[in-house]
């Protein structure tokens, strides 16, 4: 079975966020980059399963050069291979667009992403991918399993409220990995120098005819949401707030 | 800005979800303004009992899309249902809830119906004909304001909890059900189990008193301290996700929108950073007291009291408090 891992590089840290006069997307710097949460859990959970089917494992992601690292991160967990698309998009359905172009291109039986992006926060990336190549899928997964014959997966979901679904999905399918239990590896800086020598493939939004597409939304402002609302802010020694703290608990009880 | 507005509706155990009344109380608003009417659907197999009080909630129109094969959640089955309905009204404005359903469905309508969609939406508002929404981003460290001027329908999914519900006065709405064309035989996925998280007798929703355990605190080595302030209290430990999954404490202890939605009479943050699928689940909280580092930490925006500073100065010093 082969899978395709879509990944997304995340800022660690941001300062200076602005708007472009574009507004199509928000302008910031990083303080570092790395991969996004929900990805990594993504990212482990497709190559373990690919290698357990005999398939390969391709991760992938839409983003700029210095993206390329988190795909190397991936081929130093033992991907077989990494693609980028060369951009940089803001808006989910733009980088639904993208990265469902470059999927078309590919032989694969399963697609992973994970569940939300750190940054953009949209969680729409995904399902709109399976959507975008009309196929089955399922959100929130925090178990996949191997059908019979590899032409199912077996996955269960949360739901919320405690509950959870356990699914069957015809191959080939989209799933958005959740964050779980068993946390991500770490790769060893030998792997990882060695995956820095590995090429990676790339494709430009003309070679994947996505370029050009009207932008649906329109970034107008960016601010810090301070000003929609704080806490009031106990101060003093760690003493003194401690007890101003007990005052207020106690005050309702 | 054309057509009509419609909301999807959720319910659990014959009772409709906060979010939806939320939903009514903005659309209303918006339908007013623009002059067009309000529409609420419900999916389900049974839904009678609901469709009173959706039809008194401030409503044009009631869809309840009743179908068998609609009894248990199904997503590919809910999407094609809701998206037969959404062709058939044609609406303007499509307005969800963040919640699993408008993630796992939201997006893939959006995408059948042709529309553009903006999720994770705490505000919305006119602005001439164009919406504009304010949603998180970074981590919810930042805001951004967007305008929609993409295709209609516009589709929109709101955190729970952050919109106001009002009352509104007593019109009755008609009620017209829609008819659905649903195939068993073609679907892609099937449902094979419900399962229900062991809580192992622990119910962090009977608590007064909260004391919660983020990925902030540093490690599972700090959780008895904090056990010990619950104790002190009187109260329960809970965590956000990270520290269950990192197995610090078990999942029965956690608070979100996966797990278990809490509204104690006290909430004390400890470390948490305030992720909308935790603070969801416990905006509704009596008092909020937040213990971080950070100060830019989203949590210090739904918290009542917020102390900057170190958990491990912070709750010792609590501890000495309570049991003084």
């Amino acid at each position: 079975m082969n899978i395709l891992i879509c990944t997304k590089a995340v800022p660690g840290f941001v300062s200076h966020p602005s708007v472009p006069e574009s507004h199509d997307r928000v302008d910031y710097e990083a303080g570092s980059i790395v991969i996004n949460e929900s990805d990594d859990y993504a990212l482990e959970a497709g190559i373990k399963l690919a290698k357990k089917s005999g398939g390969k494992a391709v991760v992938l992601t839409c983003g700029s050069l210095s993206a390329q690292k988190i795909l190397q991160a991936g081929l130093g967990k033992d991907a077989d291979a990494a693609l980028r698309v060369d951009a940089n998009l803001f808006e989910p359905a733009a980088t639904a667009r993208a990265l469902a172009a470059a999927i078309r291109k590919q032989d694969y039986d399963l697609v992973i992403t994970g569940v939300e992006s750190s940054d953009v926060m949209a969680a729409q990336v995904g399902i709109s991918i399976a959507e975008m190549l009309g196929l089955p899928f399922a959100y929130a997964v925090t178990e996949i399993e191997l059908g019979e014959r590899n032409r199912t997966i077996q996955i269960t979901k949360e739901l919320g409220f405690g509950k959870k679904q356990v699914e069957e999905l015809d191959l080939p399918a989209v799933v958005c990995f959740q964050t779980g239990t068993e946390p991500p590896s770490f790769v060893p800086v030998r792997k990882m120098m060695l995956a820095q020598r590995k090429p990676i493939k790339s494709f430009t939004l003309s070679e994947l005819d996505t370029r050009g597409q009207p932008h649906g939304i329109e970034v107008v402002d960016i601010f810090s949401p301070k000003e929609t609302g704080m806490a009031e802010i106990i101060e003093g020694d760690p003493k003194t707030q401690a007890s101003v703290a007990m005052q207020k608990i106690r005050e309702v009880l | 800005m054309k057509g009509e507005i419609l909301v999807i509706g959720e319910h659990r155990d014959g009772i409709v979800d906060n979010i939806t009344w939320e939903l009514i109380s903005k659309g209303r608003f918006l339908a007013d303004q623009w002059g067009t009417h309000l529409a609420v659907l419900a999916v389900g197999s049974e839904l009678d009992q609901l469709v009173d009080s959706l039809a008194s909630s401030g409503v044009d129109l009631v869809l309840p899309v009743q179908h068998t094969l609609l009894e248990k959640y199904h997503a590919e089955l809910y999407t094609t249902a809701i998206a037969q309905v959404c062709e058939q009204l044609d609406p303007g404005l499509v307005l969800m809830g963040y919640t699993y359903l408008g993630m796992e469905v939201g997006p893939a309508l959006a995408v059948r119906l042709g529309g553009t969609m903006v999720s994770n939406c705490s505000e919305l508002e006119a602005e001439g004909d164009h919406l504009v929404a304010v949603r998180s981003v970074f981590g919810g460290t930042l805001q951004i304001k967007v305008r929609l001027k993409g295709e209609q329908p516009h589709l929109l999914s709101i955190v729970k909890g952050v919109l106001p519900r009002d009352n509104v006065e007593g019109r009755i709405a008609a009620v017209k059900r829609p008819a659905v064309d649903l195939d068993q035989s073609s679907l892609r996925s099937r449902i094979l189990d419900m399962l229900t998280i062991d809580t192992g007798g622990i119910d962090i929703t009977k608590a007064k008193i909260l004391v919660s355990a983020g990925r902030g605190i540093g490690g599972p080595d700090k959780i008895p301290m904090l056990r010990e302030l619950a104790d002190a209290l009187g109260g329960e430990l809970a965590c956000s996700r990270p520290v269950a999954d990192m197995g610090w404490l078990p999942v029965a202890h956690q608070v979100g929108i996966s797990a278990s939605t809490v509204t104690p009479c006290v909430y004390i943050a400890c470390g948490i950073s305030g992720a909308s699928q935790h603070v969801t689940a416990m905006r509704d909280s009596g008092r909020i007291i937040a213990i971080n580092k950070d100060p830019n930490a989203p949590i210090f925006r739904v918290a009542h009291y917020g102390i900057i500073g170190d958990v491990l100065e912070v709750v010792p010093a609590l501890i000495e408090e309570a049991k003084g």
